[in-house]
C-alpha cells in the first residue's frame, strides 16, 4: 500500500528571547491509509508541534525544514493558498479543546456546510443533506433540528462529535487528532475514540492520535512513536512497543502509570527530574540525566533512532546505546531498569478499620440550588439538588476517594466540607467537632487547623507574589505561630516534601508543575492537620512528575498518619492510592465501599460502565475485552456493539 | 529513610535554577531585598530615581540658596533672560524666576503625590474590598460609585477651590474624594473579581486567614502592579487638574506659585520671554519622565513573571 504521508527529519525550531528553541529535532516516520500512528509524549516533548508543522498552520517565526510529502507531493515551501485546498480536504484535524473549536456564532449547520462547500461546489440542498448525514454518522440525534442549533446548545461530547463530523466531511486521506480526548470524561472518551475509529473506517484515512494516555495508544494506534525532547525515542508497532520495550523513558512512561486493572500497590516507578529545556541542547543523550542505567558514553554524543533487534522481526527502533542490553518487561540483566523502590508500611494499617478513630464524618450532605425566575425581584420555582443526601466517613491513616465525572457533585461535595456549611438534616463532623456547633470565627480557625486543602491547578493555587517560605508559613500565621518557629517549620516541611529549604525564597514560578505541587502539599500540611482533601491533585501534572507526586502523598500518609478525601476522574489514580471509594453519580453515591471491592466487583451498572471505559494502557487487554455503556433511562448497561 | 523516600532529584531540575546549593539553611532574603535588586537591575529606573530625587532636593533647598524670595520683586530687572543675578530670569513684575520654580515644584510636589497616593490607597482599598466581600458591601460600593461618575466633579472643585481661598490643603483633599478616587476604584474592582476566583484566595481561606488581611496579602499584591501605573499617572493628572484650574483661576492663588500656575503665566508671553515658559515647563517635564521611569522599574521589580524575573 502507498504511502499517504511520508515525512522525512522534519525539524522546527522558534525564536527566543533566551536563544533558539529546538521544538522539534529530527521526525520521520511514513504513514499508509487506513493505518494509525500514535504519537505519546509529555508536554513540550513537541508532538504537537510536529502535527501543526505537517498542517502548515505555525506562526511565522517558526522555522521549518525537513520534509513532509503528502501523497507525493511536498507540503514544506507551499503558500498558505495551495495548502488551503489541502487542509479540511485531503488533510483534517481534530482539536484537544470542543469548547473552543467550534465558532459560537454560527450554527452547527453552517459549520458543516461551510466545511462542504469551501472544497467543492455542491448546491445548498446536496450541502444541506450532506451535513445531516454526517451528524447521524457522528451519532447526533434528531440531526435535522440540530443543524440549527449553537454549540452553546450542546455539551462537550456532542461538540467534539460534530468536530470530527467536520473533519471527515471530505473524505479526507488523514486525520491528525491532537489530545482529542484530554478535555472529556471517561465514558465521553471511550465513545469518541469509537467515534474517530468508526470515521477512520467510513473514510479510509490515516490518522494521526497525538496523545500523553497510554491507555489510549494501547486502545487506538497500529504504530507508535514515543517523543522525548523533540526527538523520536523508540519507535515500534504497538504490541513491540508495549511488550517488548527498549528505551528506558518508554519504560518510565509505561511505569509510571497506575493500572486500574490491577489491586497491588507497589509503588510507582516516577522518572526523576524534569525534561530539559530545548535551546542550546549539548551534543548527549536528552534522556541521561534523568536515566536510571546512565553510562558516560550517553554523555558524549546524541544516540541515533537505530534498529533493534527483539526476535519478533518487526522493525523496532530506538534512541539508546544500551538499547540492546535491555531485555523484555524492562529488565537490564535481570535486575529492573527502575529501581524497585520499598512500600512504606503505617503502623495503624495494622489495626483494623473499625478500632481506628474517624477523622471526617459527614451524614446527609445535602446541597440544593434555587432556581429563580424573574428579570428583576426573582421568585423561586424549584430547587436543583446538587448533592442528595451523602453519608461517609474517612478513618485515621485511610484515603477516602470519590469518583465521578464533570457534573456528578464530587467538588461540591468538598466545597460543602471545606465551606464548613451547617446542614439542616445532616451534619459534618471534623476531628471530633461538629460544624453545627462552629459559633465564632475563633472555633472555626481552631477546626481550620485539622482540615486543609491541595488545588488541582498546582500554580492557581499559589499566589505568585509570595514567595515559597511565605506561602507555606501563611496558613502557620493564620493561627497565630511565632515567626521563628514558623520558618523552622518551613524549612523542616520543604525537605519533608523532597524540595530543597534554600529555595525558600524564590517565587512559585521558579518551579516546575510537579515541585509547586510539593509546596502545595507542604502547605496543606504545615499545621499537622489530620485530614487533608485533594482535589484532583494529580491531574495537570505530566504522568512521570505525576507518579512522585503519587509516591510522595502515599508516603506521607504512612509516615504522618493522615487522612485523605481524595477526589478524582481518575480511576486508575484511585485505585492505587485509595483505601476506600464511593461513585459518585447525579449528586448521590451509587456505590462506596472497599476499593478492591468496588473495582474487582462492581455491582451498579454506572460504577461497570465507568470502569470499562477507562483504556488499559496493554493493548491485548485493551483490544479483546468487552466494554459495556451505561443507559441512564433504564440504569442498566449494555455492551458495545462494534 | 527521610532522603530516600522522596524523590532525590527534584532540585536538580532545570526549573530551579542557581549553583548547586548547599543544603545548609542558608539566610533566607527578605522580599524587600528581593524587590531593590530587582530594581537596581533596570538603569532607566535607577536614572528615574535619581531625576525625581534631585527633583525633590531642588524643591527644598531651592527656595534656600535662591538669592531673592519668590515674592520678592526686583524693579531693576523686569523681564530680563537668565542671568548670573536670576538664574533663570524674571517676569514682568520683577519676580526672581528660580526662586518661583523652586516653589512652584514644591508646592505641585505636595499636591501631586498626596493626591496620588491618597487616591491609590483609597481606590485600591475600596475596589478590592467591595470584590472580595461581595454581597451588599459590593452593590452599595458600585451604587456610590455611579453616583460619583454622573454629577459634574470637576464643577463642584472650582467652587470648592475658590471658596477655600486657594488653600492645597483644601484642593488636595477634594482631588482625592470627590474627582479622584471612583474610576480607578472602579476598575481594580474589576480585575479583583477574577482574582476572587483564583484558588489561593480559596486556600487562603481554607486556611482561616481573616477576610480583610485576604485583601491585603493576595488581592493588593496581584493588582500591584496597576497600582503602580495609577500612581504615576495619578501624579502627572493631578498636575494637569491643578494646572486647569490655576489657569481658570481657581488653583493656588498669589503670593503661592504652583508649576501650574507659572506655566500658565509664562505661556500668554511665550514670544517675548520665552523662558518663563520653558523653565517650569522643563520641570514638569522631568517630573513626569522620572515618574513614567520609576513606575516601569518598580512594576518589573514587583511581577515575578517579568523579564527581570528570571535572574532573580
Amino acid at each position: 500500500m502507498s504511502n499517504v504521508l511520508s515525512v522525512r527529519d522534519l525539524a522546527v525550531s522558534f525564536a527566543s528571547e533566551a536563544g533558539r528553541v529546538d521544538a522539534v529535532r529530527g521526525v520521520s516516520f511514513d504513514l499508509e491509509a487506513g493505518r494509525t500512528l500514535g504519537i505519546v509524549g509529555e508536554s513540550g516533548s513537541g508532538k504537537s508541534v510536529t502535527s501543526l508543522a505537517i498542517m502548515g498552520l505555525l506562526d511565522e517565526n517558526a522555522k521549518v525544514t525537513g520534509s513532509i510529502m503528502y501523497e507525493g507531493k511536498e507540503l514544506l515551501g507551499m503558500t498558505d493558498k495551495q495548502l488551503s485546498v489541502i487542509r479540511g480536504n485531503g488533510m483534517s484535524m481534530v482539536f484537544q479543546d470542543p469548547l473552543t473549536s467550534l465558532t459560537p456564532v454560527f450554527t452547527i449547520g453552517d459549520q458543516l456546510i461551510e466545511a462542504l462547500t469551501v472544497h467543492r461546489s455542491l448546491s445548498k440542498k446536496d450541502a444541506w443533506n450532506r451535513s445531516v448525514e454526517l451528524l447521524k454518522l457522528v451519532g447526533i440525534t434528531e440531526p435535522e433540528r440540530r443543524m440549527k442549533s449553537f454549540p452553546h446548545e450542546f455539551s462537550g461530547g456532542m461538540r467534539q462529535r460534530v468536530v470530527i463530523a467536520i473533519a471527515m466531511a471530505n473524505d479526507p486521506k488523514l486525520i491528525i487528532c491532537d489530545e482529542p480526548t484530554t478535555a472529556l470524561d471517561v465514558t465521553i472518551q471511550a465513545q469518541i475514540l469509537d467515534l474517530i475509529e468508526k470515521a477512520q473506517q467510513e473514510t479510509g484515512a490515516a490518522v494521526i492520535m497525538i496523545t500523553h494516555d497510554m491507555g489510549v495508544v494501547a486502545r487506538t494506534a497500529d504504530d507508535v512513536m514515543v517523543m522525548y525532547a523533540g526527538k523520536p525515542v523508540e519507535q515500534a508497532p504497538v504490541h513491540e512497543l508495549f511488550h517488548k520495550t527498549r528505551m528506558p523513558y518508554s519504560i518510565g512512561l509505561l511505569g509510571a502509570i497506575p493500572r486500574v486493572d490491577k489491586a497491588e500497590k507497589e509503588p510507582l516507578t516516577p522518572i526523576k527530574g524534569n525534561p530539559p529545556l530545548l535551546i542550546n541542547l549539548p551534543d548527549a543523550c536528552p534522556f541521561a540525566d534523568r536515566c536510571p542505567i546512565v553510562m558516560d558514553a550517553c554523555r558524549t554524543r546524541e544516540p541515533e533512532l537505530l534498529p533493534v533487534a527483539t526476535g519478533s522481526g518487526d522493525l523496532h527502533r530506538a534512541a539508546c546505546i544500551r538499547a540492546h542490553e535491555i531485555e523484555d518487561g524492562g529488565l537490564l540483566g535481570g535486575i529492573p531498569v527502575y529501581p524497585v523502590r520499598e512500600v512504606p508500611e503505617s503502623p495503624l494499617a495494622k489495626l483494623p478499620r473499625e478500632e481506628r478513630p474517624i477523622t471526617l464524618e459527614v451524614k446527609n450532605l445535602t446541597k440544593t440550588f434555587p432556581l429563580l425566575k424573574g428579570a428583576f425581584l426573582k421568585r423561586k420555582v424549584g430547587e436543583v439538588h446538587a448533592i442528595k443526601g451523602v453519608s461517609f466517613d474517612v478513618r485515621e491513616g485511610e484515603t477516602m476517594a470519590i469518583v465521578g465525572e464533570s457534573g456528578s457533585g464530587k467538588t461540591t461535595t468538598l466545597l460543602q466540607i471545606m465551606d464548613m456549611v451547617k446542614q439542616t438534616d445532616g451534619d459534618i463532623v471534623i476531628a471530633g467537632t461538629s460544624v453545627n456547633d462552629i459559633h465564632s470565627h475563633k472555633v472555626e480557625r481552631q477546626l481550620r487547623r485539622d482540615i486543609q486543602i491541595v488545588f488541582q491547578d498546582p500554580m492557581g493555587a499559589l499566589d505568585p507574589r509570595m514567595t515559597v517560605a511565605d506561602i507555606i508559613s501563611e496558613p502557620l500565621f493564620a493561627i497565630g505561630t511565632p515567626k521563628e518557629e514558623a520558618h523552622r517549620r518551613v524549612d523542616e516541611l520543604m525537605d519533608l516534601v523532597g524540595l530543597n529549604p534554600a529555595h525558600s525564597d524564590r517565587f512559585p514560578q521558579a518551579f516546575s508543575g510537579g515541585q509547586r505541587q510539593r509546596i502545595g502539599i507542604a502547605r496543606a500540611l504545615s499545621t499537622n492537620p489530620k485530614i487533608v482533601v485533594l482535589d484532583e491533585p494529580v491531574s495537570a501534572l505530566d504522568v512521570s512528575i505525576q507518579a512522585g507526586v503519587i509516591n510522595l502523598l502515599d508516603e506521607l500518609k504512612a509516615k504522618l498518619g493522615l487522612s485523605y478525601l481524595f477526589v478524582a476522574h481518575d480511576l486508575s489514580v484511585v485505585r492505587h492510592i485509595a483505601d476506600r471509594v464511593a461513585v459518585m453519580y447525579l449528586g448521590d453515591f451509587v456505590e462506596h465501599g472497599d476499593v478492591d471491592d468496588v473495582f474487582e466487583n462492581p455491582q451498579h451498572p454506572y460504577t461497570k460502565a465507568l470502569l470499562s471505559a477507562i483504556p488499559v494502557p496493554d493493548p491485548d487487554i485493551e483490544r479483546t475485552r468487552q466494554r459495556v455503556v451505561f443507559d441512564a433511562e433504564t440504569m442498566s448497561t449494555r455492551a458495545v456493539t462494534a | 529513610m527521610t532522603s530516600e523516600m522522596i524523590d532525590p532529584t527534584v532540585e536538580a531540575s532545570t526549573a530551579a535554577p542557581g549553583p548547586e546549593t548547599t543544603r545548609v539553611a542558608t539566610r533566607r532574603l527578605s522580599k524587600w531585598t528581593l524587590y531593590s535588586r530587582r530594581y537596581a537591575r533596570n538603569r532607566g529606573a535607577v536614572a528615574g530615581l535619581i531625576i525625581f530625587a534631585l527633583l525633590v532636593l531642588f524643591a527644598i533647598i531651592g527656595p534656600l540658596i535662591a538669592r531673592y524670595d519668590h515674592v520678592e520683586l526686583d524693579f531693576l530687572a523686569l523681564s530680563t533672560g537668565p542671568t548670573a543675578e536670576h538664574w533663570f530670569g524674571t517676569n514682568n513684575a520683577g519676580n526672581d524666576l528660580f526662586a518661583q520654580v523652586a516653589v512652584g515644584l514644591q508646592r505641585s510636589l505636595m499636591i501631586a503625590v498626596s493626591v496620588s497616593v491618597g487616591v491609590t490607597i483609597v481606590s485600591a482599598l475600596v475596589g478590592t474590598a467591595a470584590a472580595y466581600f461581595g454581597g451588599w458591601t459590593e452593590r452599595i460600593t458600585l451604587l456610590v460609585i455611579h453616583f460619583m461618575m454622573v454629577i459634574p466633579s470637576f464643577l463642584i472643585l472650582a467652587m470648592i477651590s475658590n471658596k477655600s481661598g486657594g488653600d492645597w490643603r483644601v484642593i488636595a483633599l477634594i482631588m482625592i474624594f470627590v474627582i479622584g478616587w471612583y474610576f480607578p476604584a472602579r476598575v481594580i474592582w474589576t480585575l479583583a473579581l477574577s482574582l476572587r476566583e483564583r484558588e489561593y484566595v480559596s486556600a487562603a481561606r481554607y486556611m482561616g486567614v481573616r477576610g480583610f488581611r485576604i485583601v491585603l496579602r493576595h488581592l493588593l499584591p496581584n493588582i500591584g502592579s496597576l497600582l503602580v501605573i495609577n500612581f504615576t499617572l495619578g501624579v502627572v493628572n493631578a498636575v494637569v487638574a491643578e494646572t486647569g484650574l490655576s489657569f481658570l483661576g481657581f488653583g493656588v492663588k498669589i503670593p503661592d506659585v504652583s508649576l501650574g500656575a507659572l506655566i500658565g503665566a509664562g505661556s500668554s508671553s511665550l514670544i517675548t520671554s520665552p523662558w518663563l515658559f520653558y523653565f517650569p515647563a522643563a520641570a514638569l517635564t522631568l517630573l513626569t519622565v522620572s515618574m513614567a521611569l520609576v513606575a516601569d522599574g518598580l512594576r518589573d521589580a514587583l511581577d515575578p513573571t517579568s523579564a527581570a524575573g528570571g535572574r532573580a
